[in-house]
């Protein structure tokens, strides 16, 4: 009853750290990926307002208001 | 093959991982070889997949009752309810360190697997220093605290839990402390690694600050969690004493708390470079001085001296061994060290967060200095000098207030400089409701100079964070048209890395509130009833009837049962004291009737004659607020960790940190053309 458990850990020990060396890099780095995009992230962006006069930001001037020059900004 | 030989086993592999791991991992990075680099993310894995087991197989002992391994034997037995039979894996010194390893190498399993793309260059070095602290701690089970040694004679049960463990918190708390404390290996691992391949600030900012902020909510939850069993269970009435145990958390607490504030200012004006890599790597070098103080039992005063002995010089060369590497890569790194600005004003944004990171500092020196007092003293005065509760409340108090005062300031400051007036037209409301909430707490006992000002202070910075909620909300609303509640969702959710930031900063003046509050008409007396006696305090009529005593699983619980009567309000209570065989101290089992204002806490201290009962009556105020600020804290943390602001952004998108011009003041501002309108 122990022995299938120490050889199915063992199994799986050794097949996570062997296999790798034989598969190819890039094809195993393709595999994951970040959760926080850049479109979520400019998306946020979009949705932000200005603390002073409530307009929404206006991001061509990332530090400043466009419409009254407060730096005070509800976003990043 | 038996299982707590499987367990051995998979411990011997869990080990030849984490060497693999460490090794290999700085192998591939010098030789640049990817498919090994690949494969050390699989030894990370199986690290984790091998303690696991290990793990599994101990809790499985444990169920079962496999008494004739001494970590069951020693820490369990057959009357254990099933949770505290789960439990009992962190009861003693070889499960702790099993369970360390285990939370540890599923942090480093997760970085691996997850971080290794995203993160750039970082995590195939971060990889590799997560496996050598790894090799460590499977080293230790494997060969120092072997949880699955056995004893001889196959005994039928077990010796049991320590009683006062024996609480459901007492569940909750190791872990969360664990997680949170072991949590701190992977932003220092994170910091070194980015200083050691010169990885621009804005890479690895976002990172370790989110790593920073998972363990640093682990930690603050799990040391008010300790505090919440301290008063549940101890019967002394308080919950802080500053013992060293407590005091081992605080400090890496404190550091962390300082690296969260001064990373902001890494991130936006490229300033603090140095002071926040070393808060952050110095956080972790200090969980290990906690693990010391706590496992070694060099410092006998201490709530926590059921923890075992033998680990602390392990602890204590893990400490040298990691100071010295993280120092020599910050001697050899030493230029990107240097900061890109310099603080041009110090009444600015800039400015407070110099000034909280010079309390944070100051907080945790004056904490360290005291808790380490005994054995200075010692080695110094050859005699043992314990400095007393009122050391610490005197030393820490003041700058505690200075940082509530400061919270609520930042808000209001601008970046690079800020005008006095400006400030003031923003926070004058907060000061007058302050002032008045003050006026208001002197007349009801808040009258020594730290509560009335901790008062007015605390409530000053409540005012300013719900008046900056107040005004993003009216923003929204003006643009939204939409109801407040709405509005708030919306708020919370639009921006959540800095409301969630603003909801743990008001969890804390929620604490700081009960803390203060709980040291003020705090009142105890200690009556020996009769049966039908009754006795009057504080508004509460307290009728004693009797002793009852019933056999529980595993103990004998006797009881004082009390009929309160409050207003018209009836309630009864039953403070008692359980009696565990084999423990010649009696465990209080203390009797809490909690309110939001105050708490009536009731111990049965014993019986000094024929169904007399000799008990402890305590009021104490506030205490619940301590308790919710947790859970506002815990809310704030989990809002501000969803945001995924900077992270997964590749180097050619990332913009430069939030630098203004260094001529914005001379230059026009012209309205430019909506993007979306264009």
């Amino acid at each position: 009853m122990i022995w299938p458990l120490a050889a199915m850990l063992t199994l799986g020990v050794v097949s996570l750290i062997l296999l790798p060396l034989r598969s190819d890099p890039a094809a195993l780095s393709a595999k994951t990926g970040g959760h926080g995009t850049v479109e979520a992230i400019e998306r946020e962006l979009r949705h932000s307002f200005c603390l002073q006069c409530g307009a929404e930001w206006d991001h061509t001037y990332q530090d400043r208001c466009a419409s009254c020059g407060s730096v005070r900004r509800d976003g990043l | 093959m038996t299982m707590p030989m499987l367990g051995r086993y998979a411990l011997l592999l869990a080990g030849l991982s984490a060497l693999y791991t460490a090794l290999g991992g700085w192998y591939a990075n010098r030789t640049q070889n990817r498919r090994l680099q690949e494969s050390v993310r699989g030894g990370a894995v199986s690290t984790a997949l091998a303690l696991t087991a290990a793990v599994f197989v101990l809790e499985y002992l444990l169920v079962v009752g496999d008494y004739g391994v001494k970590a069951v034997y020693n820490h369990s037995d057959r009357a254990l309810p099933l949770l505290f039979k789960m439990g009992a894996l962190w009861g003693g010194d070889s499960g702790s360190v099993l369970f360390w390893g285990w939370i540890l190498s599923i942090y480093a399993a997760y970085v691996a697997y997850r971080g290794w793309p995203r993160e750039g260059k970082m995590t195939p070095v971060a990889v590799p220093i997560l496996g050598s602290l790894l090799v460590f701690f499977t080293g230790m089970s494997n060969i120092v605290v072997d949880p699955f040694q056995t004893i001889p004679g196959h005994p039928t049960n077990g010796v049991g839990l320590n009683p006062l463990l024996q609480n459901v918190v007492m569940t909750i708390h190791p872990p969360a402390m664990y997680t949170g404390l072991i949590g701190m290996a992977v932003p220092a691992a994170y910091v070194l690694s980015a200083i050691w391949m010169r990885v621009p600030s804005r890479e690895w900012v976002p990172v370790v600050r989110r790593w920073m902020l998972f363990a640093w909510m682990f930690l603050s939850v799990a040391i008010v969690l300790g505090g919440m069993w301290a008063y549940m269970v101890l019967g002394w009435g308080g919950y802080w004493e500053w013992d060293p145990v407590e005091n081992a958390s605080l400090l890496p607490w404190l550091l962390a708390t300082a690296f969260l504030h001064s990373i902001q200012i890494e991130e936006k004006r490229g300033m603090f470079r140095w002071w926040t890599a070393f808060l952050g790597v110095g956080a972790f070098l200090l969980t290990l001085v906690g693990t010391y103080i706590t496992r070694s039992g060099v410092l006998k005063n201490s709530v926590h001296s059921f923890t075992g002995t033998g680990v602390g010089p392990y602890f204590v060369t893990l400490f040298w061994l990691a100071l010295a590497f993280s120092g020599l890569v910050f001697f050899l790194r030493r230029d990107t060290l240097k900061d890109q600005m310099a603080v041009d004003n110090t009444f600015s944004k800039e400015g407070v967060y110099l000034l909280l990171n010079v309390f944070f500092a100051a907080i945790a020196l004056v904490v360290l200095f005291g808790t380490f007092y005994p054995v200075i003293s010692k080695a110094f005065l050859n005699h043992t000098v314990v400095l007393t509760v009122q050391f610490f409340d005197a030393m820490t108090a003041p700058m505690f207030l200075a940082l509530v005062f400061l919270l609520g300031l930042a808000p209001a400051m601008g970046w690079r400089s800020a005008k006095v007036r400006t400030v003031v037209q923003k926070l004058w409301k907060p000061w007058v409701v302050a002032l008045l909430v003050g006026g208001f707490a002197y007349l009801h006992g808040f009258r020594s100079f730290l509560q009335f000002f901790g008062v007015v202070l605390t409530v000053f910075s409540l005012g300013a964070m719900v008046q900056e909620f107040y005004r993003a909300m009216r923003v929204r609303r003006m643009a939204t048209k939409r109801s407040w509640i709405a509005v708030f969702g919306s708020t919370l959710m639009g921006n959540r890395r800095r409301y969630g930031g603003y909801l743990v900063h008001i969890a804390f003046l929620v604490i700081v509130l009960g803390v203060i509050g709980s040291h003020t008409n705090n009142q105890v007396i200690r009556p020996t009833l009769s049966p039908g006696a009754v006795v009057n305090f504080q508004g509460y009529r307290i009728r004693y009837q009797g002793l009852t005593s019933a056999t529980h699983s595993g103990y004998v619980l006797t009881q004082a049962n009390l009929v309160i009567h409050e207003g018209r309000r009836v309630i009864s209570a039953h403070p008692g004291l359980s009696f565990f065989p084999g423990s010649a101290q009696p465990v209080v089992k203390v009797s809490i009737k909690g309110s939001l204002m105050k708490d009536l806490y009731l111990v049965f201290e014993g019986s000094p004659g024929h169904q007399t009962a000799l008990l402890k009556i305590f009021i104490n105020p506030m205490v619940a607020w301590i308790w919710i600020g947790m859970y506002i804290l815990a809310f704030g943390s989990l809002l501000a960790l969803s945001s995924h602001h900077g992270l997964g952004r590749k180097p050619s998108e990332l913009r430069e940190p939030d630098l203004l011009p260094r001529d914005w003041q001379k230059r026009k501002w012209v309205p430019a053309q909506r993007r979306d309108r264009a």
